[in-house]
């Protein structure tokens, strides 16, 4: 199928936007043309001017954190009253939540034992408990969450968010995934489909794990800098004098442009990637050094330092650890143990920063979990009716939004789709997502198809 | 709750009331009573139902909406009757056939979507449609559901209008033509004015038509002998000689494999291995090098398996062919099976649409095209075809689907021996079974004879544990199924207790049994509570038990029948692994002898010494089997081939319409068929005893249709000029750009698709290509021209050649030659020993990693989601999508791979070792043969001089040091533009 672009030709060979390790960094080099891969411009004031997305891979059970139903502890062991989703492995019995909800901070809002760190925080979380997607399995709903489409390739939010925004820092990607899955549709669900390869995140660590945190090809390991200084410096001469040669030509200037900002890069991208440059107690805030809450911890660091230096739209995946069909008990103490400090901790730190108010800060699985037991101890995938909460740039904090049924089902009060998700989370960036389009194979695409609302509510 | 407002068009028009009336008056209906009850009726609608549908339905369902959501308006009576898309909503006094109804229920549609109405809400609308829904609204019923495409007036497109011969214009010069082609080309510059360049010369011709027919570079010794050829035919001869080149096959089948989303695995969420997927790709390479009639192509691509064949070779490639319909990526986790096998025929027919007509039909899956004249009819009777084959056959584990294999035909010897070998493994397993069942009863009498003599025996089992204790099987003997050990960790926090209750009151022998060792516990405190009080005593576990082997007595002491005592191993202040197997409590008389009933040790010895002997010989007889399978599997035939193939699906028939491309929401059915604006005849009919696959190939393989022939003549314009004469060469649509040069693609796709007996093509590519590069438009020069580029800066009338960027596997394959590593072995499968996935989709999901391998990279294995990131970062064709056209993108990411990856390195030092083994190692010399083996050129005087004093070589440099100085020259030429473009 054709690209049909938004540029023409000679634009896409210009070096304007540029990529890293495969993958794509934004910035106008001087001495660029005016091109630009994407609207790079918001379509009104925005509210947030980034997003942090903390991705609880595997579907954090919503009974069991945020969406308090005491019918379903009352009813622990009952038959399900009505009829349970199709193509589940749970029997229709409900199950109780082993953990003790209590109310938190002056909005009094609901928060289970699980996540006592985060209850500090509960007054700037907006909490949405009627979300609501497509796709009972993993890949599917994982997909829908990052891409908006359930079968379908398409770009990324993040791509989307890159196309429409651009970076604030020409020195680094606009996106970055921080240890994405390999696994339920992988590169996919930070790709960037058919917008321009620019768009797509460029990767750090993999699979929930940040390991020690590099980006491919980023330093030579042979070559001292004064060396590859030199190899450059003879490089450029020789480039240079092709296009004296040939006299105009896009396409080489672009690749001058992008050698010396490649060059640039791999100066400016090793600090922003060291996390030792933090104080000691801020590493500790956020569980450094701390076995359990460690490796989250510095996934939580480092997404604040991208964003701090300009990286737009920065996600944190925990790796697909939420998914307990059995052990729910131990499966969700660890997990929350690893990540509920972590993530309080950021909140803070933006906050301290004066950062929160326009960072916008997004928490969820890819579905949540069944109130009926999968086993005696489990629960299966839930995408009828699960819990995401937003905070910062320009949500209401405090906010309960939305209802599940009395059991913690189904979404039945002002539910909100994934794709009203993605409406709102583009809105607080500026962009109209119906506005936000790019033509691909004979039709404009946008990251909401043609679904989408924007949910007013949860905003200031 | 909004207030409910009365706006014009909710007013009942003045019109509407007389025309009651007069209706009334005519029927002579009671008024009055009539009037009476409709009261009540509409008092109903107007308190119960109108303000409903404003505040939830009119946002998106009203003459007044942004968008009327579904083609459905309900702000009007009429509108309600009519319905949207899904048809009529309301049926006046039958609720349950009332999709409203059904909407608001959420039992189809779901409605509103914010949320379900409440209870009493719903209950309301069902009276109101039971009293006969009456609706005082007026208004029309909102626009048409669907408006009709008009397919006659479609096919005066360009694209969709026969294609004509033409014969070539006339031109001014008339010296400057070599074929039809040049005229063509030059009568379009002379119209704007503009002059070809000159021809290019021949070094840099060759460099092109090596890139452009083989992806490969020319050696200098090649580039001399095509420069130093006196013929007049010297171009030609070259041509000749690298179409037969088997490695144009290769170049030129990556290129159909772009279009064909080739790859090895599915993607998506489970990334399952294509584990034949290769057997296509060497297909389409031995295609190109065959030089396969293109309409054959495209007709074993769509219906290989349908056509006739006369040797098992062909059938063979025949069915193979079809994997072109395979090789999509699906979401093979998705539950809804109906829905996956939706999606799957939506991407065949997309890839079809696109690959072969250059049409986007993926949008007739929901509505009409929104801009070309393709009825969604059109996307349900191609769905009908899809529908009837299958693509998709069982699952591989739960919810997970998984696709047909094909069987292939093979060698009756191959039949033979894996026949012969499945029979051997299946005798063996036979045995092994049997032996395993000899063991397993040897085993259970081993434990049977422990248990009989264990009555007052307690296991390990039975004990209450604290603190966390691993279990092991490690040390024989031991009684039970194991034993466990404290893994020498947190003393002091682990503990075992037995509960000891006898039966009768007596003195007991209270023995322990472990599994002795040296790194074992010396001094392992144990605490015996018996009927006296309780007694503390240390047991050295590195000394082998003197009861059996098996246990050591701690003593002698008085227990009650019926009452409970225990004896607590604990790990406090213990220094080595301490063991807790079992506890056993002996009776004893006066003199501390065992009683009577109690079993002699002599006998349990020798009963276990018997036992133990058979399990080991049983086990012994076991181990040798299973070490025979094992040596036979290694030498197991290969296996029989098969293919990842299509076939007819059991049920053939046609396919219901989707509403908005709803699964569930089916519309009628349609007839299987073609895509009406391409066709040039009455299309066959498809019979009821097939898919209609054969017939749809038959028809897009015609040399009358208007598209197919017009596409892949652009596509190979495209890959040997640069830009396609359709310069979005997938889409031929509305939205996709007009051809620059009409005539001349009506003039080639004639040509092409005329038999060779009439001066024609007869549909062979190389034909083609061979025209194409002997044309002197072809062959200009890409120099500059500074008026020409301020009137046509894009180069669309071709007055000079397009500098090009080389493919990403041009790039990599290069440096390989160049550095003498290339391998160019052909075919096989790059995915041996991948499991039914890649990687799996646990926490811990590893991720792919290919080998590093020497071969063309056509051959690298194209794992969904693991691209090779040599190719990736310099555009390879992203095998989700059909891509026509690479972009060309200008990325750092392609400046840090050429800076800092190894393989670079590594290839610009083997290079470097090749350049000293040449005569002469004068600087000079050495630069000179470098840029000649890189950039296929001399260089100029002021590059020798500038990478001179780069190389800083003097006469007495050694070696070793010029090798290194020479690998960092050539790795930045490598990394030069000039590397990577042809002129």
């Amino acid at each position: 199928m054709t690209t049909q672009r938004t540029l023409s030709r000679r634009d896409a060979l210009r070096v304007s936007v540029a990529g890293l390790g495969g993958i794509a960094l934004t910035g106008l080099p001087s001495g660029s043309s005016e091109a630009a891969m994407g609207t790079v411009a918001p379509h009104f004031a925005p509210r947030a001017k980034r997003v942090i997305v903390l991705f609880m891979h595997g579907g954090p059970s919503q009974v069991d954190t945020f969406d308090y139903k005491p019918r379903l502890n009352a009813d622990d062991g009952k038959e399900l009253p009505f009829a349970p989703a199709m193509n589940i492995d749970a029997k229709p019995k409900l199950l109780r939540s082993p953990w003790k909800f209590s109310r938190h901070g002056q909005s009094g809002n609901w928060v289970s034992e699980l996540l006592p760190h985060t209850a500090k925080h509960i007054d700037d979380l907006c909490v949405v408990r009627s979300m609501y997607s497509r796709g009972q399995s993993h890949g599917q709903a994982v997909s829908m969450l990052h891409t908006g489409s359930d079968n379908l390739v398409r770009p990324s939010v993040g791509a989307w968010v890159s196309y429409g925004l651009g970076s604030e820092n020409p020195d680094l990607p606009a996106f970055v995934s921080i240890s994405p899955a390999s696994g339920h549709g992988g590169p996919r669900n930070y790709g960037c489909a058919f917008l321009p390869a620019m768009h797509q995140a460029t990767a750090i660590g993999n699979s929930g794990k940040l390991g020690d945190a590099k980006i491919q090809h980023l330093g030579n390991e042979r070559l001292s800098d004064k060396e590859q200084a030199e190899q450059l410096t003879l490089l450029q001469a020789i480039n240079r004098d092709h296009l004296a040669r040939v006299r105009r030509d896009e396409q080489i200037s672009g690749a001058i442009d992008s050698f010396d900002l490649a060059f640039r890069m791999q100066a400016a991208a090793p600090d922003v990637l060291d996390l030792s440059r933090e104080p000691a107690y801020l590493q500790q805030l956020y569980g450094i050094g701390t076995k359990e809450t460690d490796n989250y911890g510095r996934q939580c660091l480092l997404a604040r330092r991208l964003v701090e230096a300009g990286v737009r739209y920065v996600e944190v995946s925990t790796g697909n650890v939420w998914d307990q069909h059995s052990n729910l008990q131990s499966g969700h103490e660890k997990n929350s143990l690893a990540t509920d400090q972590p993530v309080a901790a950021l909140l803070a730190d933006l906050k301290a920063r004066g950062m929160l108010e326009d960072t916008l800060v997004v928490w969820g699985g890819e579905f949540g979990r069944t109130p009926i037991a999968q086993g005696t101890n489990g629960r299966d995938h839930n995408p009828q009716g699960f819990t995401t909460w937003l905070a910062g740039g320009g949500v209401k904090g405090g906010l309960t939004y939305g209802n599940t049924d009395e059991y913690g089902y189904y979404a039945v009060e002002d539910r909100v789709h994934i794709h009203d998700l993605h409406a709102t989370m583009l809105h607080l960036l500026g962009l109209d997502h119906l506005r936000l389009t790019y033509r691909y194979a004979g039709r404009d695409f946008r990251l909401t198809d043609v679904y989408g609302e924007v949910v007013t509510d949860l905003l200031v | 709750m909004q207030p409910i407002t009365t706006t014009s068009s909710d007013t009942v028009p003045l019109t509407s009331r007389l025309l009651r009336a007069l209706l009334v008056g005519l029927f002579g209906v009671c008024v009055s009573s009539l009037q009476a009850e409709d009261a009540e009726k509409l008092a109903f609608f107007e308190t119960r139902i109108r303000p409903i549908l404003v505040e939830h339905c009119y946002e998106c369902h009203s003459v007044g909406s942004k968008e009327v959501k579904g083609s459905l308006i309900v702000d009007s009576a009429a509108g309600l009757l009519k319905g949207g898309d899904s048809g009529t909503s309301l049926v006046p006094g039958k609720p349950d056939e009332s999709l409203l109804l059904e909407a608001l229920r959420y039992e189809s549609l779901e409605m509103p979507p914010a949320g379900r109405l409440p209870k009493n809400v719903i209950n309301d609308f069902q009276e109101w449609i039971e009293m006969g829904a009456v609706d005082p609204r007026g208004g029309d019923a909102g626009p048409a559901v669907r408006s009709k495409i008009d397919i006659e007036a479609g096919r005066e497109f360009w694209a969709f209008r026969p294609t004509q011969s033409h014969t070539p214009p006339a031109v001014v010069d008339v010296n400057w033509p070599r074929s039809e082609i040049d005229a063509f080309v030059l009568a379009r510059l002379e119209e704007a004015k503009l002059k070809p360049a000159p021809d290019a010369d021949r070094a840099t011709l060759a460099r092109r038509l090596y890139y452009n027919l083989l992806g490969l570079p020319p050696t200098p010794e090649q580039v001399r002998e095509f420069v130093d050829d006196p013929s007049s035919n010297a171009t030609e001869t070259l041509v000749d000689r690298l179409l037969d080149s088997p490695q144009f096959g290769v170049h030129w089948g990556r290129h159909w494999l772009d279009v064909a989303r080739y790859a090895d695995s599915n993607g998506g969420d489970f990334n399952a291995t294509f584990h034949n997927a290769w057997r296509y790709r060497d297909y389409v390479v031995t295609a190109m090098n065959d030089d396969k009639p293109f309409d054959q192509f495209v007709k074993e691509q769509i219906a290989g398996d349908l056509l006739p064949f006369e040797t098992d070779e062909q059938r063979t490639e025949q069915l193979i062919a079809t994997g072109f319909l395979m090789l999509g990526t699906k979401m093979l986790s998705e539950r809804d099976k109906e829905k996956l096998t939706m999606d799957v025929i939506d991407e065949q027919i997309s890839t079809v649409g696109s690959a072969f007509m250059g049409m986007t039909l993926g949008c007739c899956r929901c509505h009409d095209h929104k801009f070309d004249p393709i009825p969604t009819e059109d996307y349900y009777a191609l769905a009908g075809i899809f529908r009837s084959t299958r693509t998709l056959e069982g699952e591989s584990q739960k919810y997970v689907s998984t696709w047909p294999r094909r069987d292939l035909p093979a060698e009756p010897e191959h039949v033979a021996a894996v026949k012969e070998h499945e029979q051997k493994t299946k005798t063996l397993n036979k045995q092994l079974a049997a032996a395993k069942k000899q063991l397993d009863e040897a085993e259970k009498e081993l434990k049977e004879y422990f248990s009989a003599t264990s009555l007052l025996t307690f296991d390990d089992t039975v004990a209450k544990v604290t603190g966390s204790w691993n279990s092991s099987k490690l040390t024989p003997p031991f009684v039970g199924k194991g034993y466990i050990h404290d893994g020498d960790t947190d003393k002091g926090e682990k503990s075992v207790e037995f509960a000891l209750k006898p039966r009768t009151t007596g003195r007991y022998e209270v023995r322990v049994s472990y599994t002795p060792g040296s790194t074992r516990a010396r001094d392992v405190p144990l605490l015996i509570r018996h009927a006296d009080g309780s007694s503390g005593i240390k047991l050295d576990q590195t000394q082998k038990p003197p009861i059996d082997d098996l246990f050591a007595a701690v003593g002698i002491y008085r227990f009650e029948g019926g009452k409970t005592g225990s004896l607590t191993i604990s790990t406090t202040g213990t220094n080595g692994y301490v063991i807790v197997d079992a506890v056993r409590l002996v009776e004893v008389d006066e003199q501390g002898k065992p009683v009577v009933n109690a079993v002699a040790s002599t006998d349990v010895s020798t009963q276990r010494a018997a036992a133990e002997a058979n399990v080991k010989q049983f086990k012994t007889a076991f181990t040798s089997l299973d070490e025979q399978i094992k040596a036979l599997k290694q030498d197991a035939p290969p296996p029989l081939p098969k293919a990842i193939a299509v076939d007819e699906f059991k049920e053939l028939g046609d396919c219901e319409l989707c509403v908005r491309g709803e699964h569930r929401n089916r519309g009628d059915e349609i007839p299987r068929g073609f895509i009406q604006v391409a066709l040039t005849s009455d299309p066959t009919a498809i019979p009821k005893t097939s898919s209609g696959r054969r017939e749809l190939a038959d028809w897009i393989a015609d040399p009358q249709h208007p598209l197919t022939a017009r596409v892949i003549v652009n596509r190979v314009w495209y890959h040997l000029l640069g830009e396609g004469i359709v310069r979005s060469v997938d889409n031929f649509g509305e939205l996709g750009q007009r051809p620059t040069h009409p005539k001349l693609l009506d003039y080639l796709a004639h040509r092409f698709v005329t038999p060779s007996s009439e001066q024609g093509f007869g549909w062979s590519i190389k034909r083609l290509v061979r025209e194409i590069t002997l044309s002197r438009a072809y062959q200009m020069s890409s120099d500059h021209d500074e008026a020409a580029w301020q009137t046509d800066p894009e180069n669309r009338m071709l007055w000079r050649a397009n500098r090009r960027r080389l493919p990403a596997e041009a790039i990599r394959d290069s440096m390989l030659a160049i550095s003498n590593q290339l391998d160019l072995s052909p075919g096989g499968s790059p995915v041996p020993g991948l499991g039914t996935l890649v990687n799996n989709n646990s926490a811990d999901g590893d991720t792919y990693e290919s080998k590093e391998s020497a071969r063309r990279s056509l051959y690298l294995p194209i794992i969904r989601n693991a691209l090779p990131p040599s190719l990736t970062v310099f555009d390879f064709a992203d095998p989700d999508l059909v891509v026509g056209k690479r972009p060309v993108t200008n990325v750092p990411a392609q400046a840090l791979l050429l800076m800092n990856s190894p393989f670079v390195m590594n290839c610009a030092e083997q290079t470097a070792k090749q350049v000293m083994t040449a005569e002469g190692r004068t600087p000079e010399q050495l630069v000179a043969r470098t840029y000649r083996v890189t950039l296929s050129r001399a260089p100029t005087r002021s590059e020798v001089e500038r990478a001179i004093a780069f190389l800083k070589i003097e006469d007495n440099t050694s070696g070793e040091h010029t090798v290194k100085r020479l690998t960092r020259l050539i790795h930045v030429l490598f990394a030069s533009t000039e590397f990577r473009m042809t002129n």
